[in-house]
């Protein structure tokens, strides 16, 4: 049933029927008093019975219209209401299934939460020793080692190193999806922490007999930021140019552009694929499954990087062009993120 | 008389490790396996700096440190967690327990001893040997 106006629906079902039975009426009421043989003074006189018949047939047609209509309006009314009821009612329903459901998501991230804490904690109490023992061992701290034996323990050190890497990467984009992880803002020399970020990665370029630049322009001062993430994403960056790289040059570049400093990790590597580009900066994302036994890692490094950035107001962003390298810009805001 | 640390550590190993790094510094080391040994121990000793791991068996490392703080004869050692609880208020809550200072595991082997060394700098107390 299409929708009327409400006047238009007066005028079909009250108008239109009263004024076609008033005007049979008029008709057939002329007609029958035809019928009668009377003279002008009767007829006049039964015209006036007439029209008086007229108004009370006509004012009973009338109430008859009017209350089958305002009936109907009162149907509609109440089948308004219930429906209305009925809607209120299922969305009351959604709304009780839906904090139920968030309730069992939140007691979900609760719990996942404490097993991380536990996870990490059991997992570095034993690295503990092992990283603990093995250093002392390189020491010569209880006694002298032939060339082998450090040689073996280096790589013990190693491996564990990478291992704690691998449960620091987890716990931190834990912390970072579930909103725990803080940022500490302070004024830092920007130049001590890139100098200490290209000591750590330099043997790793030597090892690979890669050419490590850095391009700092002499106004590079001091940045108001946390000078420990700072450090994280730059490392990652650069481990990464040069995990990729098999020869050639890593390049980092530092600028300051108006009320931002720009970091940029250049690379002559593999490059990434146009379509790869945008799962990047996912979790768990190494483009390319197949090259995972060659490039270790969690392919957690990107992913942890763009959201550090974020968590301090900057952005991070990426060209690449196939075999011939990639370009990772990195903008932070000189003065820190912005305090909401 | 030597400068004496205490070392409340539940897990063997890691109990090993600090010992022999700290002793082959030339610090006289107690250790203690929970924490009301450890209460007990500094009580007796009266070490130089208490070394405390905070997951400990029935009696957790905040509130040793809160025990140990409750003593007005400990108030003045220097109490150091050292743990591997690395989430968000970890070091927060250390401190807030009344530690002074907060050494996430694992440790490193190399810079462990300056680490904790630089909660020993009271000139009232010996220098180590």
């Amino acid at each position: 049933m299409t929708r009327q106006n409400p006047v238009t629906r007066a005028i079909l079902r009250i108008i239109l029927p009263y004024v076609v039975l008033a005007g049979l009426w008029i008709l057939l009421s002329d007609r029958l008093l035809a019928f009668f043989p009377l003279d002008v003074a009767a007829h006049t006189q039964w015209s006036i019975y007439k029209g008086l018949a007229f108004v009370l047939v006509t004012a009973f047609l009338l109430s008859a219209l009017l209350r089958t209509e305002l009936n109907a309006r009162v149907r509609d009314q109440t089948a308004l209401r219930e429906l209305n009821t009925s809607l209120e009612r299922r969305v009351a329903e959604r709304t009780a299934e839906l904090a139920v459901a968030k309730e069992l998501a939140e007691t979900a991230d609760r719990l996942k939460s404490a097993f991380l804490a536990t996870m990490s904690h059991e997992l570095r109490t034993p690295l503990n020793s092992i990283i603990g023992f093995t250093g002392i061992l390189i020491q010569e701290l209880p006694g002298p080692l032939n060339a082998e034996q450090r040689k073996q323990l280096e790589m013990v050190r190693e491996s564990s190193r990478h291992l704690l890497a691998l449960i620091t990467d987890v716990l931190d984009i834990s912390k970072i999806e579930a909103g725990q992880l803080v940022v500490h803002c302070e004024p830092f020399d920007l130049r001590a922490s890139i100098m200490k970020v290209l000591g750590i990665v330099k043997p790793l370029a030597e090892k690979k007999h890669l050419t490590l630049q850095a391009n700092l322009a002499p106004a590079t001062g001091t940045l108001f930021s946390d000078p420990r993430r700072v450090e994280q994403i730059l490392l990652n960056l650069l481990n990464n140019a040069i995990k990729f790289t098999e020869k050639g040059t890593v390049t980092l570049g530092v600028e300051k552009v108006e009320a931002a400093v720009r970091f940029s990790v250049a690379d002559t590597g593999m490059g990434i694929k146009p379509e790869d580009l945008s799962k990047l900066f996912e979790p768990f994302q190494q483009v390319d499954s197949g090259l995972t036994r060659q490039h270790e890692g969690t392919g957690l490094g990107l992913a942890i990087c763009r959201r550090l950035t974020g968590l301090l107001g900057g952005k991070i962003e990426v060209t690449s062009a196939l075999d011939k390298g990639s370009v990772f810009t990195l903008t932070l805001p000189l003065k820190g993120p912005e305090v909401p | 008389m030597r400068t004496t640390i205490l070392l409340i550590e539940d897990n063997e190993q890691n109990r090993y490790l600090a010992t022999f790094l700290l002793e082959k510094r030339g610090y006289a080391v107690i250790s203690a396996n929970d924490g009301p040994q450890g209460i007990e121990c500094a009580g007796r000793f009266l070490p130089h700096l208490i070394l405390l791991d905070i997951q400990l068996p029935s009696m957790d490392g905040y509130a040793v440190a809160q025990s140990l703080r409750g003593n007005p004869a400990l108030a003045g050692i220097p109490i150091v967690a050292v743990t591997s609880y690395a989430m968000p208020g970890d070091r927060e809550k250390a401190l807030a327990a009344g530690c002074n200072g907060y050494i996430e595991k694992p440790i490193n082997p190399e810079t462990f001893v300056a680490e904790i060394e630089h909660f020993l700098g009271d000139p009232g107390k010996e220098p180590p040997r």
